[in-house]
């Protein structure tokens, strides 16, 4: 299965994201490989420090530009593909969306996040006419822990106008743990012990994975 | 036997989806738009300083004005 995690909008925690799957599935001793296909290298360079470490495997393969052949190459290879690419609509969002099974859309509840939507949407329109099996999925990041703070709701209210998306009712919220784990040796959120962001990701990947 | 390599080429329409990501950025680009979109500070020693300042006035340009005659130089070139 390819997971392609995509937007048009940098800083809302697709590399994040990328790697806490890729944690996720090694934790559950599954096969995978997290393809870094955005030159700021954050997924490559996450796996290099995962490297030295006593965790489950995760290989890394970077690739940039057309990257439909090598998706599908290691998709018969892999249990699951986690795909990272750029935070902007790029040949690499584009190819991936050929052959990805689904796409996860991060974005913020922040209006600059939310105005990238009606852009993506018709590129992934599009997608869908090569790619039939194409599932996207939009989910809330870096949303503002505090309940009292509605933008999470008003967020979620925006996304329904996009019946493109399947919005998941996880959400990812702005949890220092998050930064710390990718500092402290390549970990992911699943393998600290942070008992409240262990719980909102396994949910999260639950969600999806059903 | 060598064998010939047939390249397994997109659809016109699967290429044009494709390509499609870089058009929508560079062609929607106004060079005479508001100088909003990001301001880059350079960090210069005092050669370059000096260079920049001597330019500007050869030219009857600012600072700024300057290094944006040198960009668009460079591209017609």
């Amino acid at each position: 299965m390819i997971i392609l995690i995509g937007s048009q909008k940098g800083g809302c925690g697709k590399s994040t994201i990328a790697i806490n799957i890729a944690s996720y599935l090694a934790k559950h001793n599954k096969d995978i490989v997290l393809v870094d296909a955005d030159p700021q290298q954050s997924s490559a360079n996450w796996v290099k420090d995962r490297d030295n470490t006593d965790l489950p495997k995760v290989h890394c393969v970077q690739r940039y530009g057309d990257i439909k052949n090598t998706l599908k190459d290691l998709d018969s290879r892999y249990d699951y593909v986690v795909v990272d690419v750029a935070g902007h609509d790029s040949k690499e969002l584009r190819t991936a969306m050929l052959t990805a099974h689904y796409l996860v859309v991060p974005f913020r509840p922040s209006q600059f996040d939310l105005d990238t939507l009606p852009h993506l949407s018709e590129v992934i329109d599009q997608a869908k006419s090569f790619n039939e099996d194409l599932k996207p999925f939009g989910l809330l990041t870096l949303a503002p822990t505090n309940p009292s703070v509605s933008e999470v709701q008003q967020a979620n209210d925006y996304l329904a106008d996009f019946p493109l998306f399947t919005a998941l009712s996880s959400v990812i919220h702005d949890r220092k743990v998050y930064r710390d784990v990718t500092a402290e040796k390549g970990k992911g959120v699943i393998e600290s012990n942070n008992p409240k962001a262990i719980a909102e990701f396994e949910a999260f990947m639950e969600e999806l994975l059903a | 036997m060598i064998k010939k390599r047939e390249l397994a080429k997109p659809s016109p329409e699967m290429e044009a989806f494709i390509n499609g990501a870089n058009e929508e950025t560079t062609q929607k680009l106004d060079s005479k738009a508001p100088r909003k979109f990001k301001t880059h500070t350079i960090p210069m020693n005092e050669y370059e300083y000096q260079l920049l300042t001597e330019l500007a006035e050869k030219y009857g340009q600012t600072h700024n004005g300057i290094i944006r005659f040198a960009l668009k130089r460079l591209k017609e070139e």
